[in-house]
């Protein structure tokens, strides 16, 4: 029979930080910053879950209730390698391997006894990445995802279809997956309390409370889902590009915010030209400290995958919102409605044939040397990106190119003919 | 834990693609690696770094990295004397 296992890493920014360092064993560790940054938590340990932090709480009230734990920025590149490593580990077993998110992938797997498929998948990951890891197993990918969590940590769960009305429905609603705070208040508010309530409420009831989401609650809690295990070579590609940062300080002016949003699309304009598209959408998100959240956006008459041009739209969206007013705690530029870039692009009457070669110039030293090579001297001096340590801060003209130079890598040829600037 | 930025000499065995470091002289004392808790790369620009978590048999904690593009190796992080 084919099964569908979801394989849920636990608590696994804090668990890779316990097996890279064996002295956190047993330990409250905290991830996501520390004490007297405005971070949140990412992952917190079940010894620390035992004091009440949790994900997304402030690293401020985690400090208030576990004033002892062990707070860290975390490390990105660790995450990911070892998020690697498990999804190889996983692909030992079928290459019908699905990762999630960092922590999470589907695994479709043929299998006559599923508690022995789970059993070997556990100490296989015990093992060899010597992590933790909570399995759903299911005939459907979505119970698959939403049993995994009925035994945490290093637990298993098999829910079949056929199983669904009897372990399924007795549980509270906000079991299934995409039933936040928001929607069980509002289910609670019609009597309905469980999964099985939501299954059997009466026709349109969930409609008129819901609208179109009504109706794909009611299949989850029935256990109908569309889901497919789909390993990434049969993923189709990204709808969107977006980068969002949660700010040190809640700005107030608008040049603040302007900065912050100069860094960002310089990220978000970066991965469109890596992967050869450009959005016709730029779509401004933004947060107050109250945590009320807006999303801005607009649509282009052409797509834009350049620096400059996501940045000015994304000025002029910003103010449209005055946002700024309120104090903005996050930023975030998303690239939207995605086209494939390259031969054949329509270039639109304000096309800069120098722009566009001194954006190509930025990126080959930023492919050289890093995210922190050249940056834009107005985000240098915001302070928060000083702290992000470029190595050099310069302007570069279209008619600028990089060339090799012997010994030291490449220096910035300018177009005068002399090198003013040396990269390090 | 605390960072140090230190070039250090390490012995380390390359094989088959893996390298694994296993002895390392820092502060004119030499460590010797009793496991590897932790191995994972990055980038800087197109170098490539490999970091190496590291329990001596003194039971000490160390951070290695090495810089593929010019073979280097540096203590990054201890818990000794944090």
């Amino acid at each position: 029979m084919l099964w569908v296992v979801h394989v849920d890493m636990d608590a696994y920014f804090a668990s890779v930080e316990q097996r890279r360092d064996p002295s956190l064993q047993g330990m409250p560790v905290i991830v996501g910053g520390v004490p007297g940054t405005r971070s949140t938590v990412s992952t917190a340990s079940y010894e620390a879950r035992a004091y009440g932090v949790r994900s997304g709480m402030s690293i401020a009230e985690a400090y208030r209730r576990c004033p002892h734990g062990v707070f860290m920025p975390g490390s990105t590149a660790l995450y990911l390698d070892t998020s690697r490593r498990i999804f190889a580990e996983l692909e030992t077993f079928t290459p019908r391997v699905e990762p999630a998110s960092v922590d999470e992938a589907y695994v479709e797997v043929e299998a006559d006894d599923p508690l022995d498929l789970g059993r070997r998948i556990q100490s296989h990951l015990d093992a060899t990445v010597e992590l933790s890891a909570s399995l759903g197993i299911s005939d459907s990918k979505y119970l698959a995802k939403v049993s995994s969590s009925f035994a945490k940590p290093h637990g298993m769960t098999v829910l079949r279809r056929c199983d669904v009305a009897a372990m399924l429905w007795p549980r509270p609603v906000d079991v299934l997956y995409g039933v936040g705070a928001r929607t069980t208040a509002r289910l609670q508010l019609l009597g309905l309390s469980t999964v099985g309530d939501v299954a059997c409420a009466p026709p349109g009831v969930l409609e008129r409370a819901l609208g179109a989401h009504g109706e794909s609650l009611r299949r989850r809690a029935r256990g109908e889902d569309r889901w497919r295990v789909t390993p990434p070579d049969e993923a189709p590609d990204a709808k969107s590009i977006g980068h969002e940062h949660t700010l040190e300080k809640d700005l107030y002016e608008r040049e603040a915010v302007e900065t912050m949003l100069r860094y960002l699309c310089g990220k978000v304009g970066r991965r469109a030209r890596k992967y050869h598209v450009a959005g016709r959408r730029v779509v401004l998100k933004l947060r107050d400290h109250e945590f009320h959240t807006i999303a801005h956006g607009r649509i282009l008459p052409a797509a834009v995958d350049h620096d400059d041009d996501v940045y000015r739209i994304a000025c002029e969206l910003l103010g449209e919102t005055c946002f700024w007013e309120r104090g903005v705690r996050l930023v975030g530029v998303t690239l939207e409605l995605l086209v494939p870039t390259g031969a054949g692009g329509q270039l639109t009457f304000d096309f800069d044939p120098r722009a566009a070669r001194a954006q190509a110039v930025r990126d080959q030293i930023t492919n050289k040397y890093g995210d922190r090579a050249v940056t834009p001297a107005r985000v240098l001096e915001a302070g928060d990106a000083a702290r992000r340590a470029p190595h050099v801060s310069f302007t570069l003209r279209a008619e600028d190119t990089l060339v090799p130079e012997p010994g030291c890598g490449h220096k910035v040829q300018l177009g005068a003919g002399s090198a003013r600037t040396r990269c390090p | 834990m605390e960072s140090i930025e230190e070039p250090v000499e390490v012995l380390a065995r390359f094989d088959r693609g893996q390298l694994a470091p296993f002895r390392f002289r820092w502060n004119q004392s030499v460590f010797r690696i009793a496991k590897v808790t932790s191995a994972w790369e990055d980038r800087e620009g197109q170098y490539r770094r490999c970091h190496f978590a590291v329990l001596t048999e003194t039971h000490d904690y160390f951070e290695l990295r090495f810089h593929v593009q010019d073979f280097r190796w540096i203590l990054s992080r201890t818990s000794i004397g944090a």
